[in-house]
């Protein structure tokens, strides 16, 4: 896209005699002070030679995307300005750093008069600091607009000021900023209250204190109020900070059972004042989202009821999620005896069943109802009730039941069996249905289960005798269009072991842990399924009334105008036309999915990866904000440069052959909700791999992995990724030359012909990517460009 | 040949002086009327009916006998009078010169010398808020022996050239060209080497002057030498003089080396 110059001022760039005139705009606080290098009145405005030197305003984009700084000073003659004596102490009152400057050129006749504005914008810049000064002049950096977005803060981080009850786990994060549609979104706690665990066993009766592990930190208890310990609440009359116990004033409070509760367990505070029951707040975004959908728990996000919860879209203009109890894994103790004589069969009960509230286990949208209750869902002797019913009427949706055991505390395991009492009424196309389990940490495959329409019960032999902690029913739904009914009655495990031949029979309590789930239980992980901004209702970003943002173009858009305050004419006409590209580039179009502070607090940092996920060039020219996709289809060619117009000839180089890559590793579909966000690769979801058979054959394989966590979509994620093969399979061109006044038309990212003789016969008639432009005090332009390949 | 003239001195600067106007755009302020440059400008902020910039000389008193207002005022088609006064016109208001501008030129008024404590310019009626870059307000001297014939006078471009690789020429100009003078002066008095050393301690080298050249133009140059006094006999000097123009577009266009320099650039040459 090649500069927009009046016409006034193309005729004169078409002659060999020009006269430039440099000038710029320094925005002031409340004052535009208006400098050249000489004196005179132009479109109104009376220009004054304060400027010493306007020359050498080094603009660059990089070649995978993102841009450097402007490599520029000004340089001001130190004179006596306005009320001050020197522009150096005016600028003591008047601050210019970080204040913003237009760079504009204009090419003259003498003597002539302009009608109108007939000059051509350059650039917007910022100040930075004065690098040099004495008493005649001092010099300022000047830096990219695009780098002076880094100055502005859009990221709020949790605090205590804003949000007084906040987990302390959370305190320091960023509130999210989200845009496109995203699968488990990390909420943090930003409302919670003291929890903490027994340290000593309670009975259900008779005890003066609840003692625990800490009743001031990391969040205090308060002097009175109620508790609750597994099941039962407990009000609470008094603390004691000394001896980190509360004093029981009424147990089985509420209409709950009074119980004996082992120590380790969870006791967390549910009223306070009494009578006033707590609710606990997640924080999805910093802002407004067009929809939260799934709500999960835990690190094994667990589906949440959706009555368990409440999402606030518009809460004081952020959304929320808000939970009547705290959700947290409720872990039921259980003590196992094991007769030391009896050496056969164990009838292990599971420790916990992970519930929500009186929610299920079910993952992904998948249709569920849970009956029964939890102790007969530990009751083997119990095979009537149904523990889950699991009623599938969703297509290709994950689901399973999982079921936690303590870790073993008996003698030495021979044998283990998972065991199960269930009931499928069908499968439907590819749907399986099995048993899994986690022995040594992993997803182990025990057994498929049958369709039966009367319930049955099986034993499955492990093939090790290591004691899996956890198993579970997995359900591949494939498509089974509906109707499908899963019932499972119980899960467990039968170990026999070795006889020790000890008598009597001795107990042997297996120490029930929370172990895995130590830092959930402040503010236990609540991840959601959402939608991030939406436009607003006059489709100002997206054309379209409250439309999600998603297309990188809009993304931009809204990046830079509602959160960065840029103007809306500040962004060029390209967003418009790139944004089209990106809807038709690939099935489902280019699409963002993104939680903003993952990709870096930095502005262009942002912007950077930005380019990079989308082949495309962000970049200021003109003073817009202007956008390019690096396309494989032969370019425009804006100019052609051959002997008549380059004052220095060119010179030619190859990108480093260090930098050849021919199998691009691309990681997509970042796990936004996992454990292990800020750790390279294991994060992702989904990888792709793209190669040259050419290069390869060439050079061997050479690999280079990225990321891509914006991308969410394969056939984005393959044509990204074909991009930057594209470019490093092989040394590309690269030239340097000085052209004349006739490059004043060109941007970085504009393409040109290079014609050139006696150096290869392949190398003339090339078009050339602008990958950096100096305009030379507007007569001459140094340019660097590099070779375009297509498809 | 006409007789160089030289007016150093503008009255407007004197240290102890204080100069009013009837109003003063503070972004074009009225010291503006007096630093000696030419390119920037003063501007008041309204047009009542007698606009008004006043000197008082204050303590010490110069005579002066010229007006000069450089080119880029806005007074074509007004009626102005330069007014002198004893009693910072309470009731004595003389006029030393009154005329109606009929240019946006050079306005060079010369006038009767007086040495009066208080001057002002009266700018009757103006439609338009009054723009003046300068208000020279001094002495005339004339050269009593006028420069040497071997004196060179030429125009000092500022422009570049190169050539494209086909040998076609690109020249840039990159600012106004600026007049330039070398004179000598030959066997002049102690009298005239007086006013010399008068000029030299008020300007310093640094500040540029009105002059009349050789040829009767009129132009604000620099004094590019220093002054240097040859005697030719017991009471007979000698002095060379090299002038360059300074334009409203300043003084030139600089480059910085990479070392930080600054060179200029003159007849396209670096």
């Amino acid at each position: 896209m090649v500069k927009n110059i009046n016409a006034n001022q193309i005729m004169k760039l078409d002659r060999p005699w020009i006269q430039p005139v440099l000038f710029v705009h320094v925005l002031l606080d409340g004052e535009t002070l208006y400098f050249s290098d000489r004196n005179f009145n132009f479109n109104g405005h009376d220009y004054e030679d304060y400027l010493e030197d306007l020359s050498g305003f080094e603009q660059s984009i990089l070649q995978f995307g993102g841009y450097q700084n402007i490599k520029a000073k000004l340089r001001f003659s130190n004179l006596r300005i306005k009320t001050a004596m020197t522009l150096l102490e005016y600028f003591d009152t008047y601050s210019i750093t970080r204040r913003e400057m237009e760079l504009y050129s204009l090419y003259v006749d003498t003597g002539e008069v302009f009608g109108s504005d007939v000059s051509t914008k350059l650039l917007r810049a910022a100040f930075g600091e004065i690098k040099e000064a004495d008493q005649e002049w001092f010099d300022i950096e000047v830096f990219s607009i695009l780098h002076h977005l880094d100055s502005k803060n859009i990221f709020t981080e949790i605090n205590i000021t804003n949000w007084p009850n906040a987990a302390p786990n959370a305190i320091g994060k960023q509130e999210n900023i989200i845009y496109g549609s995203l699968r488990d979104i990390p909420c943090p706690c930003v409302q919670t209250y003291a929890v903490s665990t027994l340290f000593l066993d309670m009975a259900a009766s008779g005890e003066t204190y609840i003692t625990l592990s800490n009743v001031d930190y990391p969040i205090s208890f308060p002097s009175t109020g109620v508790v609750q310990i597994g099941n039962e609440k407990i009000q609470y009359s008094a603390k004691d900070s000394a001896n980190k116990r509360l004093t029981v004033q009424t147990r089985a409070y509420g209409g709950t059972t009074a119980a004996i509760h082992k120590r380790a367990i969870p006791c967390w505070l549910v009223e306070s004042p009494v009578a006033t029951p707590l609710t606990f707040k997640y924080l999805v975004a910093g802002h407004q989202m067009k929809s939260v959908s799934v709500v999960y728990a835990g690190n094994d996000r667990i589906r949440i009821n959706s009555s368990g919860y409440t999402v606030n879209l518009n809460e004081g203009g952020k959304t929320t999620i808000t939970f009547t109890e705290r959700q947290i894994l409720k872990v039921l103790e259980i003590t196992h005896t094991v007769s030391m004589n009896e050496g056969s069969h164990y009838h292990s009960s599971p420790s916990k069943i992970s519930i929500i509230g009186n929610g299920g286990l079910i993952d992904a949208n998948a249709s569920y109802t849970i009956t029964g209750t939890e102790p007969n869902m530990r009751d083997q002797s119990d095979l009537t009730n149904v523990e889950a019913w699991i009623q599938i009427n969703n297509a290709n949706k994950l689901a399973y039941l999982k079921t936690y055991f303590p870790a073993w505390g008996g003698p030495t395991i021979s044998k283990v069996y998972a065991c199960i009492t269930h009931k499928i009424s069908s499968f439907v196309g590819g749907m399986t249905a099995q048993l899994r389990d986690n022995r040594g940490g992993g997803d182990n495959f025990v057994a498929n289960l049958s369709v039966t329409t009367t319930q049955v019960t099986q034993k499955f032999l492990l093939d090790s005798t290591i004691y899996p902690t956890q198993i579970w029913v997995y359900l591949n739904t494939g498509n089974p269009g509906g109707g499908i009914d899963i019932y499972v009655y119980e899960l467990w495990l039968e170990v026999e072991y070795t006889d020790t031949g000890a008598s009597p029979a001795s107990g042997v309590t297996t120490t029930i842990t929370i172990a895995g789930h130590d830092a959930e239980i402040i503010a236990p992980l609540i991840l959601c399924d959402g939608e991030g901004y939406k436009d607003d209702g006059l489709g100002t970003y997206t054309g379209v009334a409250s439309a999600l943002i998603e297309n990188p173009s809009d993304v931009r858009r809204h990046l830079l105008v509602a959160l960065l305050g840029r103007s809306m004419g500040e962004i060029g006409d390209s967003f418009g036309t790139i944004r089209t590209t990106y809807v038709n580039r690939v099935a489902g179009g280019y699409k963002f999915g993104v939680i903003l502070s993952k990709l870096g607090l930095k502005i262009t940092d942002i912007f950077r990866k930005f380019d990079e996920q989308s082949r495309s060039n962000m970049r200021e020219d003109g003073g817009k904000f202007e956008l390019t996709f690096n396309d494989t289809a032969s370019p425009t060619s804006q100019l052609t440069i051959d002997n008549n117009n380059w004052l220095e000839k060119p010179k030619f180089s190859q990108t480093s052959s260090n930098d050849i890559k021919n199998l691009i590793r691309a990681t997509y579909d970042i796990d936004w909700g996992g454990v292990y966000q800020d750790r390279k690769y294991g994060d992702y979801k989904k990888q792709t791999e793209r190669s040259n058979g050419t290069s390869i054959s060439k050079y061997g394989t050479l690999p280079e992995d990225w990321e891509f966590p914006t991308i969410q979509s394969q056939v984005m994620a393959e044509d990204v990724a074909d991009w930057i093969l594209l470019q490093k399979k092989d040394v590309l061109r690269m030239t340097w030359l000085v052209v004349d006044q006739s490059a004043a038309i060109l941007e970085r990212g504009d393409y040109f012909t290079l014609n050139i003789n006696r150096l290869a016969a392949a190398w003339t008639g090339l078009k050339w990517k602008i990958v950096k432009i100096i305009p030379n005090r507007g007569d001459e332009f140094s340019i660097d460009a590099i070779q375009f390949i297509g498809a | 040949m006409s007789n160089v003239i030289l007016c150093y001195r503008n009255i407007l600067e004197n240290s102890g002086g204080i100069v009013t106007v009837t109003s003063e755009n503070a972004s074009f302020p009225k010291y503006r009327l007096y630093d000696r440059d030419i390119g920037k400008l003063f501007k008041g902020t309204t047009t009542p009916a007698n606009f008004y910039i006043t000197l008082d000389q204050g303590g010490t008193i110069y005579e002066v006998d010229r007006l000069l207002i450089p080119l880029g005022h806005n007074l074509d088609g007004l009626l102005l009078k330069l007014q002198y006064s004893t009693d910072n016109f309470a009731g004595d208001v003389n006029d030393a010169a009154s005329w109606t501008q009929s240019d946006s030129g050079l306005i060079n008024k010369t006038f009767t010398a007086q040495t009066k404590r208080y001057w002002r310019l009266n700018i009757a009626a103006p439609a338009s808020i009054p723009i003046l870059a300068e208000m020279y307000l001094t002495k005339t001297y004339t050269f009593v022996q006028n420069v040497a014939f071997d004196l060179q006078e030429k125009k000092q471009r500022n422009i570049g050239r190169r050539y494209t690789g086909s040998g076609n020429p690109r020249i840039s100009k990159y600012g106004e060209s600026k007049q330039y003078r070398n004179y000598r002066i030959n066997c002049f008095l102690a009298a005239q080497k007086t006013e010399f050393e008068s000029w030299e301690t008020l300007c310093e080298g640094i500040k540029p002057v009105y002059i009349s050249d050789h040829n009767g133009s009129w132009m604000f140059v620099e004094i590019l030498n220093e002054i240097s006094f040859s005697p030719l006999s017991n009471d007979l000097w000698s002095i060379g003089l090299e002038l360059l123009e300074t334009t409203t577009g300043g003084v030139g266009i600089y480059l910085l080396t990479e070392e930080g320099e600054r060179i200029i650039i003159e007849d396209g040459t670096i």
